[in-house]
């Protein structure tokens, strides 16, 4: 009895739990094991594709792998991303173009690319056309092309798989100003296959004609297209008219389609709006009963109490959601909201109360140990969580933190941005109370003023306050992994380990004012606050088998050299040592956390 | 005729042996449940011949299956997102799994005949992950197989997945 005398049916059933790289693997192992991982690998097929004679090739090369594995009948997805330049002296320019010149072609806008006449069309495509032919279980093509999407494509789908989806971004009808509409793109626009479209719609289009994509936008989605699932629309030159992104368009677009059947709804909504909490308001008029998954991305700069209603009427007007990922100035008391109406439901949740780092923030109020305890209560079902967690120098409110998010019953995914406060915040707070908070603990050292090239940097920061935000960014493996211990050992439930954890730091922000006088801070916090993610490596969940991996880091170049003002703090800090490396660099570690 | 269900059945493994088990837990296989429900309970006979698994194997199996008789019938797949599968493994049935490579296959090969699709999952988990990480050369030991490929057929496959990759 070994493995290859499974049953072909059972290997491939093996190969279903691996991913793509170990099935090519196995691919090469034996025959047996090749086209077992074959039905897997060959699920999804990419064409990627500059020009005619690329296209050419590409198809080729599938249709010989195809031939030799007899996969024609495993493909169900077809992934295409081409460009086809349509005049003779285009076709050259594309054929002969540096590597980075080629990512543009491929970057290029619907609008900016004609139709082609019919011929040249046909030509252009018909590799693609007849390798489709030959795909019997095709469900999903893909196309994302600034070209127009191909009637012979179009043609081949009707005719071999009429139940294709098809999905297009870079969506874009060109013959709008024609006395009467190109018939392919009426034939596309009425097509039973198009299932979705991502558009970047334009209030004047480049030559400053009025562009009346978002109007056909409108009326596709509104039947012409009767399979049509899911639309995306941006409005690309936000600077003409930014306010069509707020509510007058929902209102445009609700007399168009359904609300009530609405499934998932994303809302980008900048605060140049004039009233977010209006908008915010009417939003509760839609009656979006279907409604499973929101995506919220608002900023409002100067956030009043108006505002935070609204917000929490809008959230306890919908209907109880799976996801929720909301990016907004908010309290963490939205919180309460959030849970109260959509707890019980909620698989999925992300929130970020702080959504632009590069603002001054002098009053945020940050979410504090009984936010998490909340969630952690009502969110039974909760598997997927992302939130900004305060760091206190690893203290043991701060490890509060990390041990109730362990004990989410269903918590596998969590991201968690640390949030060390701001020097504008820490200076706030110290005005407003007479007797410094932090100071308690400050040294003679750490009560002088922080100076950088003899000059004092900002009224009232000490060196102490330096010294602080130093311990709470430094961030290494090891404190990332302790990290990983207390919140992974908190799982009760065996059935539902933690699988992946992120942590990463805030980015560092300096008011424009003192940004160039602190770069050399600036730096250094950003060296010392690396980013961390482990992933669940094997079947078992001891926390030991957890793939690390380092976070992206910014490869400005350091300075060698420290300012003596801001060397004597990170030497208070992290003292030299008889094996150090001389090189502030390397000479960093992080703070261990308070364990009893 | 009596209108009680049985509660116990008699499988009979290959080789003869008998082994008696409640009917709920013979009925975490689909093909026994099955043949249950379509033969009535005044027509079957309490033996069940299971013909193609042997005595050890057919033991191991039904220890699982009591082991697992109170879970809860598998969720269909309702969330698409859910498609992604994983391989972990609860801790009892890696314990129950750590068996010599033999078993592993008997065990799998006996659950794809009895279609107990549980117990099938967590077997192809462990080949899986037996497999994963690994190089064509360690697979091939680890799972004694015979590359059947010719030096030139080896090549052009490695060259197709490598262009693969890239795209």
């Amino acid at each position: 009895m070994s493995l290859q005398s499974l049953p072909l049916e059972v290997l491939q059933h093996i190969c279903s739990y691996l991913g793509h790289k170990d099935l090519r693997v196995v691919s090469t192992t034996s025959k047996e094991c090749q086209s077992a991982a074959n039905v897997h690998l060959l699920c999804r097929i990419d064409i990627k594709a500059l020009g005619r004679e690329e296209l050419q090739s590409d198809v080729g090369r599938w249709r010989s792998i195809l031939e030799r594995t007899v996969g024609f009948a495993y493909v169900n997805q077809v992934f295409i991303t081409a460009y086809m330049p349509c005049e003779e002296d285009h076709i050259r320019e594309v054929d002969t173009a540096a590597p980075e010149v080629r990512k543009g072609f491929f970057a290029l806008d619907s609008n900016k690319v004609p139709l082609m006449n019919i011929d040249e069309e046909n030509d252009s495509w018909a590799p693609l056309a007849q390798l489709i032919h030959q795909l019997p279980a095709l469900s999903d093509v893909h196309f994302h092309c600034a070209n127009q999407f191909p009637r012979t494509l179009l043609d081949t789908l009707h005719h071999k798989v009429p139940l294709c989806k098809l999905p297009i971004s870079k969506f874009h009808l060109r013959s709008l100003y024609e006395p009467y509409m190109d018939p392919r793109e009426v034939a596309l626009i009425k097509s039973p296959c198009l299932n979705g479209v991502q558009a970047s719609c334009r209030r004047f289009d480049s030559q400053d004609r009025v562009d009346y994509n978002q109007d056909a936008l409108y009326r596709i989605a509104s039947g012409l297209a009767p399979n049509l699932r899911i639309v995306k629309s941006y409005l690309a030159d936000w600077d003409a008219n930014r306010s069509a992104l707020n509510s007058p368009r929902l209102i445009i677009w609700e007399a168009h389609i359904d609300f009530s059947k609405l499934e998932i709804l994303s809302l980008r909504c900048y605060e140049e709006y004039s009233n977010i909490a209006e908008w915010l308001r009417s939003m509760q008029n839609y009656a979006l009963d279907s409604l499973r998954t929101l995506r919220m991305y608002v900023t409002e700069r100067s956030p009043d109490e108006q505002y935070y209603q609204s917000f929490d009427s809008f959230i306890r007007s919908l209907k109880p959601l799976t996801c929720l990922m909301i990016r907004a100035n908010l309290r963490p008391n939205a919180l309460e909201a959030i849970v109260e109406r959509h707890g019980p439901s909620l698989r999925v949740l992300s929130f970020d109360h702080f959504p632009v780092d590069h603002v001054p923030d002098t009053g945020r109020p940050q979410i504090e140990l009984h936010h998490v305890q909340l969630l952690q209560k009502h969110c039974p079902l909760l598997a997927d969580l992302t939130l900004r967690i305060p760091r206190s120098k690893g203290d043991a409110q701060e490890v509060m933190f990390y041990k109730t998010l362990g004990s989410f019953p269903r918590l596998q995914v969590l991201r968690l941005t640390l949030d060390s406060p701001s020097y504008a915040f820490v200076l706030k707070n110290n005005n407003n109370s007479s007797l410094l908070l932090s100071d308690v603990s400050f040294d003679e050292f750490d009560r002088q003023p922080f100076s950088m090239q003899g000059q004092v940097i900002m009224d009232g920061l000490c060196n102490g306050h330096v010294r602080d935000s130093f311990i709470n960014r430094a961030m290494d493996e090891k404190l990332a992994r302790s990290i990983l211990e207390i919140i992974s050992t908190g799982k009760r439930n065996p059935q539902f380990p933690i699988k992946h954890l992120e942590l990463k730091n805030r980015t560092p922000y300096f008011s424009h004012l003192a940004r160039d006088r602190l770069l050399q801070l600036g730096h250094v916090e950003e060296h010392i606050g690396e980013s961390w993610s482990f992933h669940s490596g094997s079947g078992d969940n001891k926390h030991e088998n957890f793939v690390a991996k380092q976070g992206y880091h910014s490869s400005i170049i350091r300075p060698p050299v420290l300012d003596p003002g801001l060397d004597a703090v990170f030497r208070k800090t992290w003292p030299r040592r008889d094996n150090d490396t001389g090189h502030w660099q390397q000479d960093w570690h992080s703070f261990p956390l308070f364990t009893t | 005729m009596s209108e009680t269900k049985i509660q116990k059945l008699t499988l009979v493994a290959n080789d003869g042996n008998k082994i008696e088990v409640d009917r709920q837990v013979a009925e975490k296989s689909v093909l026994i449940k099955n043949m249950l429900d379509d033969l009535g309970d005044e027509q079957m006979s309490t033996e069940v011949p299971i013909p193609n698994v042997n005595d050890t194997v057919l033991k191991k199996v039904i220890e699982w299956c009591e082991h697992h008789k109170n879970d809860p019938a598998a969720p269909q797949d309702d969330d698409s997102d859910s498609r992604k599968k994983t391989t972990d493994i609860d801790e009892w049935d890696q314990k129950f799994m750590q068996v010599d490579q033999e078993m592993l296959f008997e065990i799998i090969l006996a659950s794809n005949y009895l279609d107990i699709k549980p117990l099938l999952d967590v077997g192809c988990k462990t080949v899986a992950n037996m497999i994963k990480g690994k190089s064509p050369e360690e697979i091939r030991k680890t799972f004694n197989i015979t590359n059947d490929f010719t030096p030139e057929e080896e090549e052009q496959i490695r060259r197709e997945n490598e262009w693969a990759e890239d795209r």
